[in-house]
């Protein structure tokens, strides 16, 4: 499966998958998880499962989640906490929930 | 603050989320954010043509005409490019012919622009002063063309045609109304008021807005608004800059200009300021959070996202910090973060109208790490220095705060271990 996360400018959550790629592996999950800029959303809704979205953007989420329901891609914005610990573990764990 | 909170939740946040989806704010942040590789490339051939260092600069005095060239044709394009980048943007948000969109408002732009005597096309109508006239008239092709093309009044061609043909044909109506109704603007204004689209456009918009963000009150209020913003966890800069950019661009782009005539530089606000000068290790000066983080943090959770934190602040990027730390909805470290950029902004700003450092002209990647961005935006190695000073004042405001928050994140994670502790006692 695919995850993508988005903020601003895609720097800022690369971190963050990087450490969920790493839950991925541990988990032997095979997912590939990338981070891109929110402003790239329509090519990334053709190519993703499951979009997770940084909390520094979530301002926006009326109108992505909006995009994403039409495209059908759950979509979700990423826990606060979870995002500030940067816990690969947890943001997989919500990603794979909104896949379900 | 959780009061607050909920109620900016509910307020506030979809205001933001209007303003930062709001299509044709959007396209005009679009089409300007086109420009920044053209911007950035001649921001090398200025520090090229004037560097940092005098005896260099002295060097370099008889290349300056032939470096200017590069120069004129990025900073001094802004507007011309601009034009077409924003209709081409706005198109496409509306899922029109977008290439048709961008060529008919570069004509509807030159029917705005009077020509010089001798029919030269005057270059200073193409910088910053064009800015808001392109904004304006490529918002009002893009919306003329889909009016046309929304009512069906347009040239359709029989099926089989390739789609390049009737592309062209279909915007002739509308283009043909377009450039009618921008010429006859402009020829009554010229002949009734001894007036031009330029001018008026200048007088009513760009003149009042430069005016109100090219200030240090403009600047301030910008600033605290980023930092509230980035407080309850929103990205401040980008809601604050979807209506400011444009205006920091246009004062950034008359700053080249005065450095190139070699006169003066008119202001102090502009891109430079908003995006690199009171945000180093990115918003709320963070880079002086990150360091004592590294430095003087007793608590493990603090040291290890310090460490873990440190190289992303030197290239300004904040977002490890703001949530990690968090700043995000914790009022004791809030206060702090609003105010280290608010006095690194003013004292900045002082510092370069009194004339101990020259003022910043030159647009490099907000990425570029300090104090190097210092020295490149101003082409003065004090730029470099004050940036140090910036830094040290910003730690001398953060260090109260983070000394208390470290403590209690201290005591509490003695709890949590002689809980755990006293757990695994039990078991």
């Amino acid at each position: 499966m695919k995850i993508t996360l988005l903020c601003a400018l895609g720097m800022s959550t690369s971190l963050l998958v990087e450490r969920m790629k790493k839950a991925a592996d541990n988990q032997r999950i095979n997912a590939e998880i990338e981070a891109h800029s929110v402003d790239d959303i329509d090519n990334q809704l053709k190519n993703s499962d499951v979009i997770l979205l940084g909390p520094q953007i979530r301002y926006k989420k009326n109108e992505l989640f909006k995009k994403g329901e039409a495209a059908k891609v759950p979509m979700a914005v990423i826990d606060m906490k979870a995002y500030g610990a940067t816990n690969g573990e947890k943001v997989l764990e919500q990603a794979l929930g909104l896949n379900n | 603050m959780n009061r607050f909170n909920e109620f900016m939740e509910r307020y506030f946040m979809p205001v933001a989320g209007k303003l930062s989806e709001q299509r044709h704010l959007k396209a005009i942040r679009d089409g300007i954010v086109a420009t920044m590789p053209l911007l950035i490339i001649g921001s090398i051939f200025l520090i090229i043509s004037s560097p940092p260092i005098e005896s260099w600069s002295k060097f370099m005095e008889p290349y300056a005409p032939a470096l200017s060239i590069p120069v004129d044709a990025t900073f001094g394009l802004l507007g011309l490019v601009a034009v077409f980048s924003i209709a081409y943007s706005l198109a496409k948000s509306y899922e029109m012919d977008e290439l048709s969109a961008g060529v008919l408002s570069l004509a509807a732009f030159f029917v705005a622009t009077p020509f010089t005597e001798n029919g030269n096309i005057p270059l200073n109508l193409m910088g910053s002063e064009g800015l808001f006239i392109a904004i304006v008239l490529a918002i009002f092709t893009v919306e003329v063309y889909r009016f046309f093309e929304q009512r069906n009044i347009v040239i359709r061609m029989p099926e089989g045609v390739p789609p390049s043909v009737w592309r062209a044909f279909t915007a002739l109506i509308p283009g043909a109304v377009i450039i009618f109704a921008v010429w006859g603007i402009d020829l009554i204004l010229k002949n009734a008021f001894d007036l031009s689209l330029h001018g008026v456009v200048g007088a009513v918009l760009r003149q009042p807005l430069e005016a109100m963000g090219g200030s240090l009150w403009g600047a301030i209020i910008a600033i605290i608004l980023i930092h509230l913003l980035w407080s309850f966890g929103i990205h401040g800069i980008s809601v604050v800059a979807s209506v400011m950019a444009p205006i920091w661009y246009s004062l950034t782009e008359q700053n080249v200009a005065a450095q190139q005539a070699g006169e003066e530089l008119p202001h102090i606000i502009g891109q430079p300021f908003m995006a690199i000068w009171w945000a180093v290790g990115g918003s709320g000066m963070a880079l002086a959070l990150t360091i004592l983080f590294v430095w003087r943090a007793r608590s493990k959770h603090l040291k290890g996202l310090g460490r873990g934190s440190i190289w992303a602040s030197f290239f300004n990027i904040s977002e490890p910090v703001v949530f990690g730390s968090p700043i995000v909805m914790n009022p004791l470290l809030v206060i702090p973060f609003i105010l280290a950029p608010l006095a690194v902004g003013i004292i900045t700003y002082f510092s370069m109208s009194l004339g101990f450092v020259g003022k910043p002209y030159v647009i490099v990647p907000w990425t570029t790490p300090p104090p190097f961005s210092g020295v490149l935006t101003t082409g003065d190695w004090r730029g470099g220095v004050l940036m140090m000073v910036n830094i040290l004042i910003a730690i001398l405001i953060y260090y109260p705060f983070f000394r208390l928050y470290d403590k209690k994140l201290v005591e509490e994670e003695k709890e949590n271990a002689s809980a755990s502790a006293a757990a695994a006692d039990e078991e």
